[in-house]
């Protein structure tokens, strides 16, 4: 798994690709970690290339979700392929992120 | 020189007899404008002295018409000169093989002390105090810095230079250290001394991570007997380290071998090993963990009012954690459950999540958990899902269909929104609750076995008894897979009403 970070309009992007599961994930908790207690805490975790995600990649997810709410900001997700789509649909973690279908949707989405 | 030449003056006496012999008056062994040794003793006047150089010094005869026996003389002094390169050459020789049998018998000793050592700083600790009884310098030190380890500074007698400065200094000249070599880096301290430190790498699994040091004053020179017993206990070191890095790592191994064993002897005597009859129902139940412990779990409890629950649930992550939540959560559910009157599915999940919730949240994990509760009396079962797999539901010749999730797993917010809902479970009609082990298995191509094919298969397998669907659920998984590791847990019940 790769990941890659950047800054649009004062919004935090993360560009994971590969397996997003235990054993890979610990680099985006890092990250998550600082990026989302700094103010803006806006953020848009782009999932376009990532093929598997497990239990302990969403545990990441919504502990970053929790953090960027802390700080009034929040987490989206965006370009969620059909096997990762259905896994926060089965879980209906679904409701609990707002999910853009690419990285400038979910940038005007944070924004607003 | 001269005492060299004192000790070896028995390997001239032949040829100082030779000239004796021959007529003059004396030979002499001369070094440095100083006498060593004079054979004979005559004088007289009008005696002519002839000298001839040599390596060591020079040979002089004394005597009367000896101006011709140059030549000869000459040739003395070189045959002199070979036989006391000879003479040296063995003494240093001796003087070497004293040398390593002494370094073997103090590293044998050394051994003997620090082989029941298994911590890397007691060992070094005895190493420097060794080191420093042995080779003539002032202070001692080690520097051991590993990955992923607690980094080791040991000084001895004294620490006199600060342990970031010896590290710095030290990766400042690694780059230009050889194998085998060592580097001085004169210091000046607070006193106004320049200090010598020597920096000897140590190998520690083939790559220099390591150094021994010594510190002198500048005018105080390690000799090459201290350089290379100083070597000698360095590559020790490095061996020793080696093993007992290696020790420590197999004693916390072991440690976390048992305790993964005690975990797993809980979660067994926590687990139905499998489930109790009930009356109008066919149940099966098959667990299969991905390793010695796990995070799934499943209970079948029949309570005195008539009503069954059963619940099966899988915790985020894997490994000690969700082990030790999947205890702690089957027994709150367990507990809530047991509540009199007999609580609702949607009420012990809520319950369940406002007793558990810091807990997961302190964890970063959550559970998914669904639970049903079949009446006995009206075949009913109410049911709550909150984020687990979903559950399948075939009714006896009908099609199948998924009870999904409709709230969040536990852990994941303060408060549970999930709802009860309501199916029928008459003869016929199959209830397969399991976790996300059996539908995410995958194959070589990484695809997964995926719900599709599951409903499938349970319309296939419905009308047999409820071991039979399980097993032939389990085969056809197993066999998707096929040679790839199972990398999840897997939990299944069956359940059919008879």
């Amino acid at each position: 798994m790769a990941i890659k970070s950047n800054v649009v309009n004062n919004i935090k992007v993360l560009e994971i690709s590969g397996s997003f599961d235990i054993y890979t994930a610990s680099s985006v908790r890092e990250w998550l970690d600082q990026k989302a207690s700094e103010i803006p805490a806006n953020i848009v975790i782009d999932l376009s290339d990532v093929h598997f995600i497990d239990s302990t990649a969403l545990a990441i997810l919504i502990r970053g979700m929790k953090q960027a709410r802390e700080q009034d900001g929040d987490i989206c997700l965006c370009g969620l392929q059909q096997p990762v789509r259905m896994v926060l649909e089965l879980t209906r973690l679904d409701k609990v992120f707002e999910i853009y279908s690419d990285q400038n949707e979910a940038i005007i989405g944070l924004k607003i | 020189m001269s005492e060299f030449l004192q000790s070896s003056l028995d390997q001239v006496n032949p040829i100082a007899e030779a000239w004796l012999a021959s007529g003059v008056s004396s030979f002499s062994l001369w070094s440095d404008g100083t006498l060593i040794k004079k054979w004979g003793d005559g004088i007289s006047e009008d005696q002519e002295t002839v000298t001839a150089p040599m390596k060591y010094g020079e040979l002089r005869i004394t005597g009367r018409d000896i101006n011709s026996a140059l030549g000869r003389l000459s040739i003395d002094a070189k045959i002199v000169t070979v036989i006391l390169n000879q003479e040296n050459n063995r003494k240093l020789l001796c003087e070497e093989l004293v040398n390593t049998r002494d370094q073997l018998v103090i590293l044998s000793s050394i051994s003997e002390i620090t082989r029941k050592i298994i911590d890397p700083e007691e060992l070094l600790s005895v190493l420097a105090a060794e080191a420093h009884r042995l080779v003539n310098t002032e202070e001692i030190f080690f520097l051991i810095n590993i990955e992923d380890q607690a980094p080791i500074h040991v000084f001895y007698p004294r620490q006199s230079l600060d342990s970031e400065y010896l590290v710095e200094t030290s990766r400042s000249i690694k780059s230009k250290l050889q194998p085998n070599l060592i580097s001085t880096h004169p210091y000046e301290n607070g006193d106004g001394k320049n200090r010598d430190i020597l920096f000897i790498p140590i190998r520690v699994y083939k790559s220099e991570l390591a150094y021994m040091g010594c510190i002198n004053n500048h005018d105080n020179e390690l000799t090459s007997y201290d350089l290379k017993f100083a070597r000698a206990i360095a590559d020790y070191a490095g061996k020793e380290i080696e093993k007992a890095y290696l020790m420590r790592a197999n004693i916390e191994m072991a440690r976390i071998d048992t305790e993964i064993g005690l975990a797993q002897k809980i979660q067994k005597s926590l687990l139905l090993k499998e489930l109790p009859k009930v009356e109008g129902l066919d149940t099966y139940l098959l667990f299969q963990p991905a390793s010695r412990i796990s995070g799934d779990y499943y209970d079948l409890v029949i309570k005195p009012n008539g009503v069954i629950d059963f619940i099966i649930g899988d915790i985020s992550g894997k490994g000690m954690p969700a082990a030790l939540l999947m205890a702690m959560t089957l027994k709150v559910i367990r507990s809530v459950a047991d509540i009199d009157p007999s609580p609702t599915p949607d009420w012990i999940i809520k319950r369940s999540n406002e007793i558990l919730y810091k807990d997961y949240n302190d964890s970063v994990m959550f559970s998914t958990l669904f639970i049903g509760q079949y009446n006995l009396k009206t075949r009913e079962v109410s049911y709550s899902n909150a984020g687990h797999s979903p559950i399948i539901y075939c009714p006896a010749g009908g099609r199948a269909e998924m009870l999904r999730a409709d709230s969040v797993p536990l852990g994941i917010f303060e408060t549970q929104n999930c709802q009860i809902r309501k199916i029928r479970l008459s003869p016929g009609d199959v209830l397969v609750l399991a976790t996300d082990g059996i539908n995410e298995t995958s194959n070589q191509s990484s695809r997964l076995f995926g719900f599709t094919q599951l409903m499938i298969l349970v319309e296939m397998l419905a009308q047999k008894s409820a071991a039979d669907i399980c097993e032939g659920i389990l085969q056809a998984v197993q066999a998707y897979g096929g040679v790839k590791v199972q990398e999840d847990d897997r939990a299944m019940m069956v359940i059919k009403g008879v």
